[in-house]
C-alpha cells in the first residue's frame, strides 16, 4: 500500500469533492454558432457577418431574407387630417435606438440647459426668428452664470466668495502677501515712484487699525482673493501671443476696457495694431518682424515731451490762424479752435492739343502707325457722330443760325474783339487771300468735281472745291487762307484732313462711277422722291440728233472689238479668230464668274476699256479712201514692216511659223495643224501636204515681194492684204451647213454661180496655182497677190468654220481679185462663196443707190419668193 | 393680194390661269408654245388644240421669258428671281438653276443648236451659259450695256441685244466685233427677220424700225401704235412680209414690211395691253398674250 503511505504524507484541508467519474469528465464545450452571434434582447440577430460590427440591415434584418423588407402598413391620414398629426422622430425609431447606446438614448442626462450640444440645436431653431437674423445678442449676454463643481466643493469646505483660498493668515502676514503680490503683478518700467512713498501711503492708511490688529495676533483671516500671479496656463491651440475671440460668455469673464489691445506697435511713425480677430500680416503690410514680442522697445517713449510739444505747436498754430480772423462772427457761432487742415491742391496737368484720352491698339502690324491713325480715327469719330445724328455737336454758330433762320452773326464783330496777333494776320490776308479766292472762284465755277461730299454745308463744300483746285495746282497748304477766321487752328487742321480724305475717296471713284450714274438735275425733294432723270447723256447727243433725223447708219453706229470666249465660239461652231487670246479672256472671266457686287461695279472699267479701241463710226464694209483712214493705213504699214524685218532675220523654215505668229499671234500653230488634219483633212491629206509644201515654197517669194511692198507704198493693196488676213480662215470651211439656201439667198441660182466658178476653176490642181494666179491678176501687183494666197494657205491650215463677213470689203475694193481667191478654194466651199458674192452684190448695190433701192430690192426678193411658192 | 392672204382670225383663245402672261413663245417648229406666268409657273401648251401639256414650277418669282431648245427636249426660262432655269421637258423638273445675274433676268434665248443659253438682265449684263456642261457659271458675260437688257435675239453667229440705254448691240462672234446702233429711245424688243439681214426694233418712242443689220441703216419705220410704258414686243411674219406689234389698247398692229402701211389691226382684247407676240416660224400663226389669256391667230382652214 504504497499509495496509503503516500497519502499519509499530505495534510488535507477541508472536505474533498466527490470523486469524478471518468465518464463525467468535463469536456471543453465548443462554441456554437449561436453563441457567436450578437442578438438583441429579444433574441433577434443584431449584426451581420462574422466579425462585423455592421448595423442591422433593414427592418429587423429583413434585408437579404426571403420575405425582404416590408414597410409598415399604410394608414391613410385623409380622414383625420384635421387632427394635425404630429410626427416625431421616435415614430421612426426602434426601441434599441432609445437604449443607452442607441442613437437617442433615453437615460438620465444633463438637461439641455447644461448640454452644450442640445443648446446649440435649440438655438438653431430660433435663429431665423425675429427681424435681426443671427444669434440674439441678449440671450448671450443674459446667460445664467454657472457655478462650477469646484466652487460648490469649496463652499462646502467653508469658502465664501470674495475670499481667497489657502490657510488662514494673520493680518500682518496678509499685508506682506499683498505687497509681494503687487510687486510681482504690476510691472513698472522706467521711472516709477519710489516704493517708500507708496508704502508710507499704505501704512498711513492702515495705521489707525494696525495697532489694534497687532494686538489680535491670534486672530487669523482668510487670505485675499488674489488671482494667480504669473502662470497663466495656455488654454488654447492658437499660436503664441494670439488671442482669439473669447468664447466664454461675457458676464462670466472679466471685461477689460482699459488695457490696451493685445498688440500695439509703433514703428516708423506707423501704428501696427494687431487685434484678436485676425492675425498675421497681409500681403500689403510691410513686414512681420516682432509680431510675437509683446514687449518691444518701440512701445516705449524715449523722450518725455514729444507729445506735449506737438500738441502745443498745434495750439499755437490754431491760435494764430484764428487770431488773424477779422470777420464778424455770426451769432450762435463760435470761432473754432481747430483750424481745418487745408488740403494741398494739385492742378491737373495741361493736356496737349489733340490729345486722345483713349489708347487705340493696333490690331495688326500692317495697320498704320497710331500717329497716322489718330487723324483717321478722328475722322471716324466724326463720321460716327454724324451717323448717330450727333452732328449737332459739330455745328458751328453760322450753321445753327442757318437752321434756325436767324441772321448770321457778323464776323466783323468778332474781328473787333480779336487780339492784335490775329489782326495782323488780317492785314496780311486781304491781299493774298483775295487773289487766291478770286482765282478759285473762277476755277470752281468751271466745275472741278461732280461729287459733293459736303453739300449739307455749302460753305464747306465751296472750300472743298477750292481745296481741290488748289491741290491740282499743288498748293494744298494754302487752304488755311481760304478757311474762315472764325475757325480755330484745330478745326482748320481737322477740315484739312477731312478734305484730304474726301479727295482721296471721291476722286478715283468719280472716273469709275461717272458713266454709271447720272447727276441729279434738281436737288433732292421729299415731295417728289423719284424725279425723272433725263436720259440724255452728253456723249449721245450727236447720235441722238442723228436718230431724230432718221439718219441711222454711220452716225448712229459704233463699232468696237469684242472677244467671245473660246467656249462660246466652240458652242456656236465658229472658229476662234484669236485663239491665242484665250487665256486673257479666261482670266477676266474667272474674276467675273464669282458673283459679287463689285464685279458689277467693275463693269464701268470694262466699258471704258472697250471704248478706247473703238474706231470711228464708219463701218468696215464701206470702201475706205486713203484720206479717211490715214491712221489705219499707217498702222498696217507698220505691221507689214515688222513682218519684213522678222522675215529677214530668220531662215525660211522657221519663217513659216514666225510669219504666222506675227500675223495672228498663234501660240502653238503646229498642234493646231495636227488637230485640224486629224479631224477634217483625213480624206484629202495629200492635197493638203502639197499645199503646205507649196506654202513654204511660196513663202520665199512672198518675203521677196513683201520687201517691195513698203517701197511701192500702195495703200489699197495693203488694205486688201490686211483684209485677206481676216478673210482667209473661212476659205477652207468644210463645216458650213450645206442646206439649201434660205432667206435672202432663196432666190439665188446657186447652180449658175457654181458653174461660173467652175469655169474659172479650170485648173483645180494647186500645183499650177501660181501660174493661174499670174493669169488672173489684172490690177493688183503680182507679188502681193501671191503673198495673199500664201497667207491664205497658211491660215487655212489653222482655221476652219464659216467665212468672215468682212470679206466684202476686199471684194468691193477690187472685184477682179475675187476669182483669184475663189480659185484656190476646194469646191466644197461653194455655197459659202455664193453667200459672199451675194453680200458684196447687195452691199455695192446699196452703197450706190442708198436706202430706197434697198427697199425695192427687198420687195423684189419677196416677189421672187412668191413666184416660187 | 398679199393682204388678202394675211387675213388672220382668232382661232383659239386660251385662258392660261396663271395670272398675267408675261411672254408667249412658239417652240422651234411652232407646234407648241410656252407661256410665262406671273404666278411663277411656266406652261407648255398645244395652242392649236388649246391643250395644256405641262406645267413647270420652280421659279421663285414671275417668269419673264422662256425658250425651248431645238430638239424640244429642254426649256430654258428666266424670271424675276434672278435665275435662269433649265427644264427637262418630259419630266418637268429643273435640270439646272443658273444664278449669276444680279437683277431680274428679262430675256433668255438658246443659240441655234441649243448648246448655249444667252440671258439678258436688268443688271445690264448678258450672260452666256453653257448648257451642255455642268458648269454653273456663265462662260461669258457681256457688260457693255449701260442699262437693263430688254430683249435678245441669237442667230448662228451673233447675239443681238436691245437695251434701255437706247442701243441695239450686235455681238458678232465670227468677226469678234461689237456693233452698237443708237436708236432714239429705249429699245423694248429686238428681233431678226427670217432672212437674218434685218433687225426689227421696237423702241419706247412708239416706233418699230426695220434696220439693216450690217450697216445699221434705217430701212423702214412703222408707227401709229402706242406702247405706253410697256415693254412691247414686235415680230415679223413667217415670210418677212409683215411687221407686227402690240399696242396698249389691245390691238395688234400689222404693217406691210416694205411699204410701211398698216395692213390690219387685230383686236386681242379691247382695252388690255397686248405686250407679247410670237409668230409661227413657218406657218401663218400668231400668238398674242394679254393679261391672262393668249390667242392663236391664223387663217381658218376653210378659207385656205
Amino acid at each position: 500500500m504504497s499509495s496509503d503511505s503516500e497519502d499519509e504524507d499530505f495534510a488535507e484541508y477541508g472536505t474533498p469533492l466527490d470523486p469524478l467519474d471518468e465518464d463525467e469528465l468535463p469536456k471543453k464545450k465548443p462554441f456554437t454558432l449561436k453563441d457567436q452571434v450578437a442578438a438583441d434582447k429579444y433574441g433577434r440577430r443584431r449584426f451581420h457577418g462574422a466579425f462585423t460590427g455592421g448595423f442591422s440591415a433593414g427592418f429587423f434584418n429583413s434585408v437579404g431574407s426571403l420575405e425582404g423588407w416590408t414597410p409598415s402598413t399604410f394608414k391613410s391620414s385623409r380622414s383625420d387630417r384635421a387632427k394635425g398629426m404630429q410626427q416625431k422622430p421616435e415614430d421612426y425609431m426602434d426601441e434599441e435606438d432609445m437604449d443607452e447606446f442607441g442613437i437617442a438614448p433615453k437615460v438620465l442626462r444633463a438637461t439641455s440647459d447644461f448640454n452644450e450640444s442640445s443648446k446649440k440645436r435649440s438655438r438653431m431653431h430660433q435663429l431665423s426668428d425675429g427681424p435681426i437674423p443671427g444669434e440674439p445678442a441678449l440671450r448671450e449676454l443674459l446667460q445664467p452664470v454657472k457655478e462650477t463643481v469646484g466652487m460648490k466643493l469649496l463652499r462646502k469646505m467653508g469658502w465664501k466668495p470674495e475670499q481667497g483660498t489657502g490657510p488662514r493668515l494673520t493680518k500682518l502676514e496678509k499685508r506682506r502677501m499683498k505687497e509681494e503680490y503687487k510687486r510681482t503683478a504690476v510691472k513698472v518700467y522706467g521711472c516709477a515712484l519710489p516704493r517708500d512713498a507708496n508704502k508710507e501711503e499704505e501704512s498711513g492708511k492702515d495705521s489707525p487699525c494696525s495697532t489694534d490688529d497687532e494686538d489680535d495676533a491670534q486672530l487669523s483671516f482668510a487670505p485675499d482673493d488674489l488671482g494667480p500671479i504669473l502662470c497663466k496656463p495656455k488654454d488654447n491651440s492658437f499660436g503664441l501671443g494670439y488671442k482669439g475671440l473669447d468664447r466664454r460668455p461675457i458676464l462670466s469673464s472679466h471685461i477689460d476696457l482699459f488695457t490696451p489691445t493685445p498688440l500695439r506697435m509703433e514703428e516708423k511713425n506707423k501704428k501696427v495694431l494687431i487685434t484678436g480677430q485676425a492675425f498675421g500680416v497681409g500681403a500689403f503690410e510691410e513686414d512681420d518682424e516682432d509680431i510675437y514680442g509683446r514687449e518691444d522697445m518701440s512701445q516705449y517713449d524715449f523722450s518725455l515731451d514729444t507729445e506735449t510739444t506737438t500738441s502745443k505747436q498745434k495750439h499755437q498754430i490754431t491760435a494764430t490762424a484764428f487770431a488773424n480772423y477779422a470777420g464778424n462772427i455770426l451769432i450762435g457761432f463760435v470761432l473754432g479752435t481747430n483750424a481745418m487742415t487745408q488740403k494741398k491742391h494739385f492742378p491737373p496737368p495741361v493736356l496737349p492739343q489733340g490729345f486722345q484720352p483713349m489708347h487705340v491698339l493696333r490690331k495688326s502690324r500692317f495697320e498704320p502707325a497710331p500717329s497716322e491713325k489718330a487723324s483717321l480715327s478722328k475722322e471716324k469719330q466724326l463720321l460716327k457722330s454724324r451717323t448717330r445724328g450727333l452732328e449737332r455737336h459739330n455745328l458751328t454758330a453760322t450753321d445753327r443760325a442757318l437752321i434756325l433762320d436767324e441772321s448770321t452773326p457778323q464776323v466783323t464783330v468778332q474781328k473787333d474783339t480779336m487780339t492784335s496777333a490775329t489782326l495782323e494776320e488780317n492785314k496780311r490776308l486781304p491781299t493774298e487771300e483775295l487773289k487766291i479766292k478770286e482765282k478759285l472762284e473762277i476755277s470752281v465755277k468751271e466745275g472741278c468735281s461732280q461729287f459733293r461730299p459736303f453739300v449739307a454745308y455749302p460753305e464747306k463744300q465751296k472750300r472743298y472745291e477750292q481745296y481741290l483746285t488748289l491741290s491740282k495746282v499743288g498748293q494744298k497748304d494754302r487752304l488755311s487762307y481760304i478757311q474762315p477766321l472764325t475757325m480755330t487752328e484745330w478745326e482748320k487742321e481737322r477740315e484739312r484732313v477731312e478734305f484730304e480724305q474726301a479727295a482721296r475717296l471721291y476722286q478715283p471713284l468719280s472716273g469709275v462711277m461717272s458713266d454709271r450714274f447720272v447727276l441729279a438735275s434738281q436737288p433732292d425733294d421729299l415731295s417728289t422722291p423719284l424725279p425723272s432723270v433725263s436720259k440724255a447723256v452728253e456723249s449721245d447727243s450727236e447720235q441722238r440728233a442723228a436718230a431724230k433725223l432718221k439718219m441711222f447708219g454711220r452716225l448712229t453706229r459704233q463699232e468696237s472689238d469684242w472677244r467671245p470666249c473660246s467656249l462660246l465660239c466652240k458652242r456656236f461652231n465658229i472658229p476662234e479668230l484669236y485663239p491665242g487670246s484665250d487665256e486673257s479672256s479666261k482670266a477676266t472671266q474667272k474674276t467675273s464668274s464669282n458673283f459679287s457686287v463689285f464685279s458689277f461695279l467693275d463693269a464701268a472699267s470694262y466699258n471704258t476699256a472697250l471704248k478706247i479701241p473703238e474706231s470711228s463710226d464708219e463701218p468696215i464694209n464701206d470702201i475706205p479712201s486713203a484720206a479717211e483712214f490715214p491712221e489705219v493705213t499707217a498702222k498696217q504699214e507698220l505691221e507689214v514692216e515688222k513682218d519684213d524685218t522678222e522675215a529677214n532675220t530668220h531662215n525660211i523654215v522657221s519663217q513659216e511659223q514666225k510669219f504666222d505668229d506675227s500675223l495672228l499671234e498663234f501660240p502653238d500653230p503646229p498642234a493646231k495643224i495636227d488637230l485640224y488634219r486629224a479631224i477634217f483633212l483625213s480624206s484629202s491629206e495629200d492635197s493638203d501636204d502639197e499645199s503646205e509644201e507649196k506654202a513654204s515654197g511660196n513663202l520665199t517669194k512672198a518675203n521677196n515681194s513683201k520687201q517691195n511692198v513698203p517701197q511701192e507704198g500702195g495703200e489699197t493693196e495693203e488694205k486688201t492684204l490686211s483684209l485677206e488676213k481676216l478673210l482667209t480662215p473661212s476659205e477652207k470651211n468644210t463645216e458650213r451647213n450645206m442646206s439649201p439656201p434660205r432667206g435672202v439667198f432663196a432666190n439665188l441660182d446657186l447652180d449658175a454661180i457654181n458653174a461660173r466658178k467652175e469655169k474659172s476653176n479650170k485648173v483645180p490642181e494647186k500645183k499650177e496655182e501660181s501660174d493661174v494666179c499670174k493669169n488672173k491678176q489684172t490690177t493688183i501687183d503680182d507679188h502681193v497677190e501671191r503673198e495673199q494666197n500664201d497667207g491664205l494657205e497658211q491660215l487655212a491650215q489653222d482655221m476652219y468654220g464659216p467665212q468672215l463677213p468682212s470679206i466684202s470689203v476686199s471684194a468691193t475694193a477690187n472685184s477682179t481679185s475675187l476669182p483669184s481667191v475663189k480659185k484656190v478654194l476646194p469646191s466644197v466651199v461653194t455655197s459659202v462663196h455664193n453667200e459672199w458674192v451675194e453680200i458684196t452684190k447687195k452691199d455695192s448695190h446699196k452703197n450706190r443707190h442708198g436706202k430706197k433701192h434697198k427697199k425695192s430690192s427687198k420687195h423684189k426678193k419677196h416677189k421672187h419668193k412668191k413666184k416660187r411658192h | 393680194m398679199e393682204n388678202a392672204e394675211f387675213n388672220l382670225k382668232c382661232l383659239k383663245t386660251i385662258d392660261t390661269k396663271q395670272g398675267a402672261v408675261r411672254a408667249v413663245r412658239f417652240n422651234v417648229d411652232g407646234s407648241y408654245c410656252l407661256t410665262c406666268g406671273a404666278d411663277k409657273k411656266l406652261k407648255l401648251w398645244n395652242p392649236h388644240k388649246a391643250l395644256l401639256l405641262k406645267t413647270y414650277s420652280g421659279h421663285a418669282d414671275e417668269v419673264l421669258d422662256a425658250c425651248s431648245s431645238c430638239d424640244n427636249s429642254q426649256i430654258v426660262s428666266c424670271g424675276q428671281d434672278k435665275s435662269v432655269i433649265l427644264w427637262d421637258v418630259s419630266s418637268g423638273t429643273p435640270l439646272r438653276r443658273l444664278r449669276g445675274h444680279a437683277a431680274r433676268v428679262t430675256c433668255v434665248r438658246y443659240n441655234e443648236e441649243s448648246t448655249v443659253a444667252v440671258s439678258g438682265s436688268q443688271d445690264n449684263s448678258i450672260m452666256c451659259w453653257d448648257v451642255r456642261s455642268r458648269n454653273m457659271k456663265p462662260i461669258q458675260v457681256m457688260r457693255e450695256a449701260k442699262d437693263g437688257i430688254t430683249s435678245l435675239a441669237v442667230t448662228d453667229h451673233e447675239i443681238v441685244t436691245g437695251s434701255v440705254d437706247c442701243k441695239v448691240r450686235r455681238y458678232d462672234i465670227r468677226a469678234n466685233r461689237l456693233f452698237s446702233d443708237f436708236i432714239g429711245d429705249a429699245v423694248t424688243y429686238v428681233s431678226l427677220t427670217h432672212d437674218g439681214q434685218c433687225l426689227v426694233v421696237s423702241s419706247a418712242d412708239n416706233m418699230v424700225r426695220l434696220l439693216d443689220k450690217e450697216s445699221g441703216d434705217l430701212l423702214a419705220e412703222y408707227s401709229g401704235h402706242h406702247m405706253g410704258d410697256y415693254c412691247m414686243e414686235s415680230c415679223v411674219d413667217n415670210r418677212d412680209r409683215h411687221v407686227l406689234s402690240g399696242c396698249i389698247d389691245g390691238d395688234i398692229w400689222c404693217w406691210d414690211l416694205v411699204q410701211g402701211t398698216v395692213t390690219s389691226r387685230l383686236t386681242h382684247d379691247r382695252g388690255s395691253v397686248v405686250h407679247s407676240l410670237s409668230f409661227h416660224p413657218s406657218q401663218l400663226f400668231l400668238l398674242s398674250a394679254s393679261h391672262g389669256s393668249i390667242k392663236l391667230w391664223g387663217v381658218p382652214e376653210d378659207e385656205l
